[in-house]
C-alpha cells in the first residue's frame, strides 16, 4: 500500500504546490486588505464595518475566499486523482492486482488527505502564525480565533470526497454526477453560521462519512450503482437526495424571485415619536406600506397634508436609547450567544485616536494596538468591585454599535458603571448598584462635541433602571417593571417636551416558551419621572404565515426531517405534501414491478420514498440502475433479461438462435 | 483441479443499453492451451474480457477464473492472472525501470530475469518515461510487467493491435515461450489470423455477440470449405444450402463457401449442372473472413447490365 | 543440420502439412539422411515461431509414415523407410501429384513424348545423385 500512496503523491504533487502558491497568494492578499483597511479606516476615518475585521482570522471576506478556495481545491483534487485512471486499460493495469480493492482506494485517499493538507493547510498554518506573532495584527489574539479557519479547511474535505465521488460515478446523465456535492455544501455553511466550534464539526464529520462510504462502495464496483454494498448505495442515495433538495431549493427561490414580483412576508411595528404619539407602521417587504395611529386610521404628513410616508417618518422620531438585559448568572455567556466566527465574540473595536485602537475584549478590558508596529501598547482595567479581586469591565454587549473615534466612554463591571477617558486614560465612578442587584444592562449616548450633561449612560440592574448623564446625576429613575426575566429590551425614547417614552419588549425565547402571550409595554414618564399612562401593545404575528416559499418547503421537504408547522395556513401545503410522497411510492412500486426487482428490494424502495418524498424519488431516478428489457420469445411481453426465466410466463431465456453454420467441438483436456 | 477448465462461462451476457453485447455465451477453457477468441471489431470480445476480470459486471450468468468467481477474484488469484490491454496504457510519468519495481513490489512470483529480458528483447532504456515510448516499445513493457509475475493464466486483448512485424514476432514469441510448462493457459484475442494459426490450439469465433464457433483451428479450418462451379453460360440461382456462408457470382463462375460440406450439399451443388465442381482448400484468414463476411450472394456484375442477382 | 524449413501461415495448406511435406521432400532429395537428427519439437516450434503442438503433430504424423522415430533421452532421428504405406494408400496419394504434372504439362504443349522423356531424364538424374534405390 505504501507504493500506491508514493506513486499518488508522484503522480499529484503538481496540483498541490499549484494550490498551495495559488492559496498562499490569496490568503497574503487578504490578509494586507484587512490590515490596510483597518490602516486606512484608522488614519482617514470612516467606520470599522464587521466584514472587514481588524482580525484577519475572523475577516468574513477572508474566511469566504478561504472556503471557496478549499472547496474548489478539494473538489478538483478528488476529481483529479479518480480521472488518473479514466481510461479502462488503465484503471484495469491499476485495479488488477493482487491487492484488494480497498487497498487500493485507501493509498489514494491517504495521500489525497496529504495533498490537501499541503495545498490548503499550509497557508492556512502560514496565516495563523502570522496572525499569532504580535507584531502583524493590530488586534487581539486568541487561539481559539483559528478555529473557523480550522474548520473551512476541514469543510474542504468533504469536497474531497465530492470531487471522488463525481469522478467514479458511471452516470448516465453527467450532471447527474455532481450530486456528491450536496452534503459538502450542507457541511461547509455551518462552519460560518454556528454557535460553535463543535456543531460546525458534526456537520462536517457527517458529511464526509456519507460521502466517504458513498465513495468506498463506488469505487468497489468501478462506478456502478448495481453491485454496492447496501450501505454504500444508502449513502450514495441520502448524498443524492441531499443534493437534489438543495438544487430545488435554489430552483424554486430563483423561480420565486424571478416570478414574484410582492415579497411575500409582511410585518408590523409599533414606533414612538418625540411628541409622544405611538404609531402603527405595517410593511410588506420594501413597500411603502401603511402608517396608521393606533386604531387604524392614517397618520397625515402635517406638511403636505396627504398620507404620511415612510421617508419622512425619521422627522418624527427623538433621540433614544435601548439596552438588553441578561440575567443569566455567568455574565461571560453573553459572548457565546454569538457565532463562533464573529469577531465580537472575543473583542469590539471601541475607540480610535493617536495611532491607537482600543477594543473591549470579552475578558472585560479594554486594551490598545497600535496599528503602526501592530503591536498591544496598553491595557485599561477598572478598579476591583467590593469583594473582588480584580476588576474587569463586563464584556460587551450583542449588537452594540459604537462610534469608535469617542475617547469618551461610559463601560459597567458588574456593579459599577465608570466613565472613562480614554486619553489619560482614567475612570471615574459613575453609579453603583448593590451587592445582589447587578448591573445587567447598559447603554450609552456619547459624543465629546455635546456637553457632559447630555452625554448619557442607561443602566439597568435586577430592579430598576436609571438613566444617568456623565456626572453622575441621574435623570430617570424606575423600577424594572415587567421584571427583567421576562422582559429583556427596555428602550427609552426622549419627547421633545423633557419627557420619556419608555419601551419593555419580551424575551423572544421565553415569549416563545410561553406561547405569545407576552405583550410590549410602554410607559408614558414625564420630565419629573413620573408615569403618567401605561399601556400593552397588541400583540403583532411574529411570523408570516402567508409565505410562498415556506409553504414549497412543506410541499417539497422529505417527510424524514421535521419540519410540520402547526398553523392552518399549511394545510394545503400539507395535502400536497402526502400526496407528492404518495406519488413517489406508487410510482417507485411500479417501477420496481417492471424492473422485476425481488420483493424485498420493492418494500425497502417503498420506504425510502415515503421518507425521503420528492427529493429522494428524484435521487432514486438519478442512481438507480435498470436492468436491460427485451420482449419475451414465447410471451411477448416486456421482461428483464436478467433473470433466466421470464417473469410472466416463466418461459427460459432460449439460447440465441442457430443459423446453420456453428461449428462446436469439445476441447481436450490436456 | 488439473482438469478444472482454468476459464469458465456459462450463459454470461451483457447489455449495453438495449443492445446485446454478449449473448448467453459459454465457454470452459482448459489448461495447458492456447486460446484464440476471435470476433469481428464491436462484436464482444473485449467485454467478455472485461468481465472475466471483474471490471465489468454482467447483466446475467457466471464466469470464473481458476476457479473463482469472477466477480470476487481474490487477491492470491489476481497474481496469478496476467491482463495486457490493446491501449497498452501506463502511467506516462513512471520510468520503464520505475513501471518494474513498481509491479515487482506487488507479486510473490515476480521474476526479475523474466522482465529485464522482454525489456532488453524490445531494446527498453529503463532511463525512460513512458510517455516518450512508441506504441511497440510501450507493448513491450506492458508484456515485460506481465510475464514477470509467472502468471499461471495469461489473459491478452488484441495485444497486437497497432504493433509493426518486428513486435508483433516478439510478442508471439514470448506466447510460445510461455507455452514450456504445460500448466500455462494463454487466453488471446486477435485481429491477426496468421499470428492466430501460428500459435493457437483452439478458437472461439464470437459472431456479433452471439458464440458461433469453439473447436480446434484444423476442425475450423477443415469445415470451411470454398466449392467452385463452372457453367457453360450463367450460373443458376443458388437453392438454399444448409451451413451456406457466401455465394460469388461471377460470368460463368459461381464460387459458394459454406460450413460442413458433406455429400448432401455436394448433391445439391451438382443437381445445378455445373461443367466442373472443385472444392478449394482455405488458409485459416479467408476461412475466418468468409465466416463472418456478409451473408448471401455477392457479385461484382452491376444490376442492369447482365442478368444478375 | 542444413534443412531449413519456411513455413506459410496465409496458405491454404495447412502448418502441419508444410511441414511434413518439406520434410519427406528433404529425405527424398537427399537433404537428410537417415540417422540425422531433428531438432527436438520445442526448439523446432521456437525457431519457426509456431505452437509445438503443431511441430507434435508434424512429427507424430512422419513417425506414423515411418519417416522419422523418437528415442527417448536422445532426440527425433530420421530412419530407413519402411514400407508402412499401403500401394492403394501410395496409388491414391500420387493421383493428385501425377494430374497436377501432368496438367501443368499439356498446358504448355508438351506431347506425352515429351513429357515422358523429361520424365526418364529426371528419374535418371535422381538415380545417379543418390546412387541407390528408392522405392
Amino acid at each position: 500500500m505504501r507504493l500506491l500512496f508514493r506513486k499518488e503523491l508522484r503522480e499529484h504533487f503538481k496540483i498541490a504546490l499549484i494550490g498551495l502558491a495559488v492559496f498562499g497568494v490569496m490568503l497574503s492578499l487578504a490578509f494586507s486588505r484587512c490590515t490596510s483597511l483597518v490602516d486606512h479606516s484608522a488614519t482617514y476615518g470612516g467606520s470599522f464595518s464587521n466584514d472587514e475585521s481588524q482580525q484577519p482570522l475572523l475577516s468574513t471576506n477572508l474566511l469566504t475566499q478561504a472556503a471557496f478556495f478549499c472547496a474548489a481545491f478539494g473538489m478538483l483534487l478528488g476529481w483529479l486523482q479518480i480521472r488518473a485512471e479514466k481510461h479502462p486499460d488503465l484503471w484495469a493495469f491499476l485495479v488488477h492486482r493482487p491487492v484488494p480493492r480497498d487497498t487500493i482506494l485507501a493509498g489514494k485517499i491517504l495521500s489525497g488527505l496529504l495533498l490537501y493538507a499541503a495545498g490548503a493547510g499550509v497557508p492556512f498554518l502560514g496565516l495563523v502564525l502570522v496572525a499569532a506573532t504580535p507584531g502583524h495584527v493590530a488586534a487581539p489574539f486568541e487561539w481559539a480565533m483559528t478555529l473557523p479557519s480550522l474548520a473551512i479547511f476541514l469543510a474542504g474535505i468533504s469536497f474531497y470526497f465530492a470531487g471522488l465521488l463525481t469522478g467514479i460515478r458511471a452516470a448516465r446523465w453527467y450532471g447527474s454526477r455532481t450530486f456528491g456535492l450536496g452534503p459538502a455544501i450542507i457541511a461547509v455553511l455551518p462552519a460560518f453560521g454556528v454557535d460553535e466550534f463543535w456543531q460546525a464539526l458534526l456537520f462536517i464529520v457527517i458529511a464526509q462519512a456519507l460521502l466517504a462510504v458513498a465513495v468506498w462502495g463506488s469505487f468497489r464496483t468501478g462506478g456502478h450503482y448495481a453491485n454496492q454494498p447496501i450501505v454504500s448505495k444508502l449513502a450514495l442515495l441520502l448524498s443524492c437526495t441531499v443534493s437534489v433538495a438543495v438544487l430545488l431549493g435554489l430552483l424554486s427561490g430563483g423561480a420565486m424571485s424571478l416570478f414574484l414580483s410582492r415579497p411575500d412576508y409582511s410585518y408590523t411595528y409599533y414606533q414612538l415619536t418625540k411628541d409622544g404619539q405611538l404609531l402603527k407602521i405595517t410593511r410588506r417587504g420594501m413597500d411603502e406600506g401603511s402608517i396608521t395611529d393606533l386604531n387604524g386610521a392614517p397618520v397625515l404628513d402635517e406638511i403636505t397634508g396627504q398620507k404620511l410616508l415612510l421617508k419622512d417618518l425619521a422627522r418624527r422620531y427623538g433621540m433614544g436609547m435601548s439596552a438588553r438585559a441578561n440575567v443569566a448568572e455567568d455574565k461571560s455567556g453573553q459572548a457565546e450567544s454569538r457565532s463562533y466566527s464573529n469577531p465580537g465574540r472575543f473583542f469590539l473595536p471601541w475607540a480610535v485616536f493617536d495611532k491607537m485602537i482600543w477594543y473591549l475584549t470579552t475578558d472585560g478590558r479594554l486594551v490598545a494596538y497600535h496599528f503602526v508596529n501592530r503591536r498591544q501598547v496598553a491595557s485599561f482595567l477598572p478598579p476591583p468591585d467590593p469583594g473582588e479581586t480584580e476588576g474587569r469591565f463586563q464584556p460587551p454587549p450583542p449588537y452594540t454599535y459604537r462610534t469608535p473615534y469617542e475617547t469618551l466612554t461610559a463601560l459597567p463591571t458588574d456593579r459599577t458603571v465608570y466613565a472613562i477617558d480614554l486619553e489619560k486614560p482614567e475612570a471615574k465612578p459613575l453609579f453603583t448598584t448593590s451587592a445582589d442587584n447587578g448591573i445587567i444592562g447598559f447603554a450609552q449616548m456619547v459624543s465629546r462635541l455635546s456637553p457632559p450633561s447630555s452625554n448619557l449612560v442607561l443602566v439597568l440592574s435586577r430592579t430598576s433602571i436609571h438613566l444617568l448623564n456623565f456626572e453622575g446625576r441621574p435623570r430617570l429613575e424606575l423600577p424594572f417593571q415587567p421584571p427583567p426575566s421576562q422582559y429583556s429590551i427596555v428602550s427609552v425614547q426622549f419627547f421633545e417636551s423633557g419627557g420619556y417614552g419608555v419601551r419593555f419588549d419580551p424575551d423572544h425565547r421565553v415569549n416563545q416558551k410561553l406561547g405569545g402571550v407576552l405583550r410590549s409595554h410602554i410607559k408614558w414618564v414625564d420630565a419629573n419621572g413620573v408615569v403618567s399612562r401605561i399601556m400593552d401593545l397588541p400583540n403583532s404575528p411574529e411570523v408570516n404565515r402567508d409565505s410562498l416559499w415556506d409553504k414549497l418547503t412543506v410541499v417539497f421537504v422529505p417527510p424524514a426531517i421535521p419540519v410540520y408547522p402547526v398553523w392552518t395556513e399549511y394545510r394545503v401545503a400539507y395535502g400536497m405534501r402526502i400526496l407528492l410522497v404518495l406519488v413517489c411510492v406508487g410510482f417507485g412500486w411500479w417501477l420496481g414491478r417492471r424492473n422485476n426487482l425481488p420483493r424485498s428490494a420493492l418494500i425497502g424502495w417503498g420506504l425510502f420514498h415515503l421518507l425521503f418524498g420528492v427529493p429522494g424519488f428524484l435521487a432514486f431516478l438519478a442512481v438507480k440502475e435498470w436492468p436491460p428489457k427485451e420482449s419475451c420469445s414465447s410471451c411477448q411481453r416486456l421482461r428483464v433479461m436478467n433473470l433466466r426465466a421470464c417473469p410472466h410466463c416463466g418461459s427460459e431465456v432460449p439460447p440465441p438462435s442457430k443459423t446453420g453454420i456453428e461449428i462446436f467441438e469439445t476441447l481436450e483436456v490436456k | 483441479m488439473s482438469d478444472q477448465p482454468v476459464i469458465h462461462t456459462r450463459d454470461l451476457t451483457k447489455y449495453f443499453g438495449p443492445k446485446c453485447a454478449v449473448n448467453s455465451l459459454d465457454l470452459a477453457i482448459p489448461r495447458g492451451c492456447v486460446f484464440a477468441f476471435l470476433g469481428r471489431n464491436g462484436s464482444g470480445k473485449s467485454t467478455t474480457i472485461r468481465m472475466l476480470l471483474g471490471l465489468l459486471q454482467p447483466d446475467r450468468g457466471e464466469a470464473s477464473l481458476l476457479g473463482c468467481d469472477s466477480r470476487a477474484l481474490t487477491p492470491a488469484v489476481r497474481a496469478r492472472i496476467g491482463y495486457l490491454t490493446e491501449e497498452h496504457q501506463i502511467y506516462g510519468w513512471m520510468t520503464v525501470g520505475e513501471a518494474g519495481s513498481f509491479q515487482a513490489a506487488f507479486y510473490p512470483r515476480w521474476n526479475e530475469k523474466i522482465f529485464r529480458g522482454v525489456i532488453g528483447h524490445f531494446g527498453l532504456d529503463p532511463r525512460a518515461q513512458v510517455k516518450h515510448l512508441s506504441r511497440g516499445m510501450r507493448a513491450g513493457l506492458c508484456l515485460a510487467l506481465t510475464l514477470a509475475p509467472d502468471p499461471e493464466l495469461l489473459i491478452l486483448d488484441d495485444p497486437a493491435l497497432g504493433l509493426d512485424a518486428v513486435a508483433r514476432r516478439s510478442l508471439i514469441e514470448s506466447m510460445i515461450y510461455l507455452t514450456r510448462r504445460a500448466d500455462r493457459t494463454i487466453f488471446f484475442s486477435s485481429h491477426h489470423l496468421a499470428d492466430v494459426e501460428r500459435v493457437a490450439d483452439y478458437l472461439a469465433v464470437l459472431d456479433y455477440s452471439v458464440l458461433r464457433a469453439c473447436c480446434p483451428l484444423e476442425i475450423f479450418r477443415n469445415s470451411v470449405r470454398e466449392v467452385q462451379l463452372r457453367f457453360a453460360g450463367a450460373p443458376p440461382t443458388l437453392p438454399p444450402i444448409p451451413g451456406l456462408l457466401q455465394a460469388f457470382r461471377t460470368e460463368n463462375e459461381l464460387r459458394v463457401t459454406c460450413v460442413h460440406y458433406n455429400e448432401e450439399t455436394e448433391r445439391a451443388l451438382r443437381a445445378l449442372g455445373p461443367l466442373a465442381l472443385e472444392t478449394v482448400p482455405l488458409g485459416l484468414e479467408d476461412a475466418f473472413i468468409h465466416y463472418l463476411g456478409e451473408r448471401g450472394e455477392k457479385s461484382f456484375i452491376l444490376p442492369g447490365s447482365e442478368a444478375s442477382v | 543440420m542444413s534443412l531449413r524449413i519456411i513455413i506459410n501461415p496465409g496458405s491454404s495448406v495447412p502448418i502441419y502439412k508444410q511441414i511434413t511435406e518439406q520434410i519427406r521432400m528433404a529425405v527424398a532429395t537427399g537433404r537428410l539422411t537417415v540417422t540425422d537428427q531433428l531438432p527436438s519439437v520445442r526448439a523446432l516450434a521456437e525457431t519457426l515461431v509456431i505452437n509445438p503442438n503443431t511441430v507434435a503433430r508434424a512429427y507424430a504424423d512422419l513417425a506414423r509414415e515411418g519417416v522419422i522415430e523418437t528415442r527417448p533421452g536422445r532426440g527425433v532421428f530420421i530412419i530407413p523407410k519402411r514400407k508402412v504405406v499401403h500401394p492403394s494408400e501410395g496409388r491414391r496419394r500420387l493421383e493428385p501429384l501425377l494430374n497436377t504434372l501432368i496438367s501443368e504439362a499439356m498446358a504448355m504443349d508438351f506431347t506425352a513424348e515429351e513429357l515422358q522423356e523429361a520424365f526418364e531424364r529426371k528419374l535418371s538424374q535422381w538415380k545417379n545423385e543418390k546412387g541407390g534405390t528408392h522405392e
